[in-house]
């Protein structure tokens, strides 16, 4: 595998990789980090890895495990991540409605348990698919759409909780 | 409009059980923007939160793939101190080769000379030996004289 083709190869498979990243670790420096390493990784592995057929679920693979060694070695370390704070900024005053929807979504989002925060994050924000997931993941499919589905509805009920706060809040005013 | 929403309501039963397919989802996207109802915010707010970030993912690739050249110089540069260190190791191997082979070859010439100077001394020490016995055998003729003569001719005696 030459030069080229390795970089056409991994960029294509960066966006995927840098979503999983964010979904795990939750923050963007150490989400690039992971995807630097990742990347050496393969380039030292080229020659398995021109081999690999499904080089898209091999790339996953590399950066989940990379992103779970560097959550192990953080909580080893009795070190906590720091959150991403910033969700989007300043992308414009017609947006901001889209904005704050967005930032209210991803909040509850955090809300949600692990695997269930992870899963939707990679269907339905990374633009995954069922396979892609399950072989990211190591998960059967069944496992990954039931995951999924109790996410979308966990999801939906906090939204409307928190969408009756917010009309008890207002009737009271 | 009955029909469209009933059929976003049963799309939405479906997205929420995870059995959608991405074709549904694109649907349920413009079900939503055309109908537009209160009832349904969660789940617009949902797309839209989708598309935004989406949307916001244009970011260029964060990827310094310059280590590969790195690694390349770091391969020619060992590569490079291999061959270099192959071509003095052979040149050393030839050499020491070439004086085992000087020495073994001045080795066997000095045998063969050794060998042929005592063939020659064996040779010479055999005339000599040959020689010797025939003088010796003369001698015992001058011995038989003597003996013979000795009582007629007493030439040393007063």
């Amino acid at each position: 595998m030459n030069q080229i083709d390795f970089i056409t190869e991994i960029q294509k498979h960066e966006p995927k990789m840098f979503g999983l990243a964010i979904s795990i670790l939750k923050n963007r420096d150490l989400a690039k980090d992971g995807l630097q390493e990742s990347a050496i990784k393969l380039w030292n592995q080229r020659d398995y890895f021109q081999k690999v057929k499904n080089k898209q679920a091999y790339c996953m693979q590399i950066i989940k495990n990379w992103c779970y060694d560097e959550l192990k070695r953080k909580v080893n370390n009795h070190l906590r991540l720091q959150d991403d704070e910033e969700v989007e900024e300043g992308i414009g005053n017609e947006k901001d409605h889209v904005n704050d929807t967005y930032r209210r979504i991803k909040s509850l989002i955090e809300k949600l348990p692990s695997k269930q925060r992870l899963i939707i994050q990679l269907k339905d924000f990374e633009g995954l698919d069922f396979e892609e997931i399950s072989n990211a993941l190591k998960m059967e499919q069944g496992s990954v759409r039931v995951n999924l589905s109790r996410a979308r509805k966990r999801l939906k009920e906090m939204y409307l909780e928190q969408e009756n706060k917010i009309k008890m809040i207002q009737n009271e005013e | 409009m009955k029909n469209r929403k009933e059929e976003l309501k049963s799309l939405l039963i479906k997205f929420d059980e995870g059995q959608t397919t991405f074709d549904e989802e694109k649907r349920i996207k413009d079900l939503l923007r055309e109908l537009d109802a209160m009832e349904f915010d969660f789940y617009k707010h949902y797309f839209e939160s989708i598309d935004f970030s989406l949307k916001k993912r244009t970011e260029k690739s964060s990827i310094d793939f310059s280590f590969i050249n790195q690694a390349d110089v770091n391969q020619k540069k060992s590569t490079f101190t291999s061959r270099k260190l192959l071509k003095v190791a052979a040149i050393a191997i030839l050499l020491i080769g070439a004086m085992f082979f000087g020495k073994h070859q001045q080795n066997k010439l000095n045998q063969s000379k050794a060998e042929l100077a005592l063939q020659q001394t064996v040779e010479a020490l055999n005339l000599v030996g040959t020689k010797m016995n025939t003088a010796k055998e003369k001698m015992n003729y001058i011995e038989i004289f003597n003996d013979r003569t000795k009582p007629y001719i007493n030439l040393n005696q007063k």
